[in-house]
């Protein structure tokens, strides 16, 4: 399942460029200066990947994509419009990958739990904290694995939106135009998604929000 | 603002994404509707909840994989930057082959006898075409199978001629 490739919010040329430095890089290396392209990577390097990651559910696929995704955006630089901001561009890019790879059952061929991945040696950041006792590192990986389990259980759009919004601090315009719909669709679908999560991690909720209310009171904070 | 509102506001509220307006305006529905209150509590949990899932960092070798396909794309590129080179190199390369094969054909072997008239060389080529004929000459006339079929009797000059 690919992604739509409307971009509903065209950007002035200069006003983007200006606005946003990594589309300056972007029309730089379009112009040939290539040592853009390594400044390119290794700010979005990690973001790129923990969205794959969490997207894939899969370490050595994630880079794989992530790497797939760079390569993409160096192959089609001379075709590049500073439309809409770079990263909108950049995270179509990587969620394009991201369905197709979930849709040709690549995940399924590789599939390594997030609980495997953080014992293994792979690129997953180790959530070991050593300020943490041992049982208290222990229910917080089983509560990470709930968690992974529960977005991974998302049906694919719904997925990739909440990745986007939740961990990427992308705005509605920008998601929405990396998945091809309108704002109030995005809401809604984020809604649903959110609500989807909201159930089936109630026992988590539910005690995290007494615990929170017990402390404070009236939640609501900015 | 009503109940049914709240829900799309409440992503917005716990991503610190309220524009202050709007955010009075959610808390001052918060305080008088205790469902409410409950869902944005249970959706602030959700969204600290969802902080513990694991990053990402790229491995060593991600970097000096990117890096390596990166050059082999960047060659790629210089490569095909000379595609206006591609039919000059097609062009000579038949002229080229062309002219090897040329040069590699066979050609007819001409035994010399000496000097002769030009007028003469092709009598001579026929003389020569049909020498391995000649020199088994002896073996044909001596050939034993051959004496017993019948020979058929010359024909008469008139018969064959009858006009002359």
């Amino acid at each position: 399942m690919a992604l739509s490739a409307a971009q509903p919010v065209l950007y002035n040329f200069a006003s983007t460029a200006m606005v946003d430095p990594d589309v300056e890089l972007m029309l730089r290396l379009k112009a040939g200066d290539d040592a853009c392209f390594e400044q390119l990577v290794a700010r979005y390097r990690t973001p790129v990947l923990s969205f794959l990651f969490r997207m894939v559910h899969n370490a050595d696929l994630a880079e794989e994509l992530a790497q797939e995704t760079f390569l993409r955006v160096f192959r089609a630089r001379r075709q590049y419009r500073p439309e809409a901001k770079f990263s909108t561009w950049l995270f179509r890019i990587a969620s394009n990958l991201a369905l197709n790879a979930l849709r040709d059952g690549a995940w399924d061929r590789q599939h390594v739990s997030l609980e495997e991945a953080a014992e293994s040696a792979g690129p997953a950041v180790p959530i070991a904290d050593p300020a943490l006792g041992i049982e208290e590192e222990l229910m917080r990986r089983e509560r990470a694995r709930i968690v992974a389990d529960a977005i991974q259980a998302l049906p694919s759009k719904q997925r990739l939106a909440v990745l986007l919004h939740k961990y990427h601090d992308l705005d509605y315009t920008e998601i929405a135009g990396i998945l091809g719909c309108s704002e109030s669709a995005l809401k809604s679908l984020l809604f649903r998604a959110y609500e989807k999560l909201r159930v089936r991690l109630a026992p988590l909720v539910s005690a995290g929000s007494l615990a929170k209310e017990n402390s404070d009171g009236l939640p609501g904070n900015r | 603002m009503d109940c049914r509102e709240i829900g799309e506001r409440l992503m917005d509220w716990v991503a610190g994404r309220l524009d202050a307006p709007g955010w009075q305006q959610l808390q001052r529905h918060l305080a008088q509707c205790p469902g409410c209150s409950r869902s944005a509590a249970e959706m602030r949990a959700l969204w600290q909840l969802l902080d513990e899932l694991p990053a990402a960092e790229a491995s060593a070798a991600f970097s000096a994989r990117l890096l390596q396909r990166w050059e082999q794309e960047r060659a790629r590129r210089s490569f095909t930057g000379l595609a206006w080179l591609r039919p000059v190199a097609a062009i000579a390369a038949t002229v080229l082959l062309a002219i090897w094969v040329g040069l590699r054909l066979p050609r007819p072997s001409i035994v010399a006898t000496g000097p002769s008239p030009a007028g003469a060389a092709s009598e001579d080529f026929l003389v020569v075409k049909d020498l391995a004929v000649l020199e088994e000459y002896d073996v044909l006339v001596n050939f034993e199978p051959l004496s017993v079929l019948p020979v058929a009797p010359p024909a008469a000059p008139d018969r064959m001629h009858p006009n002359d």
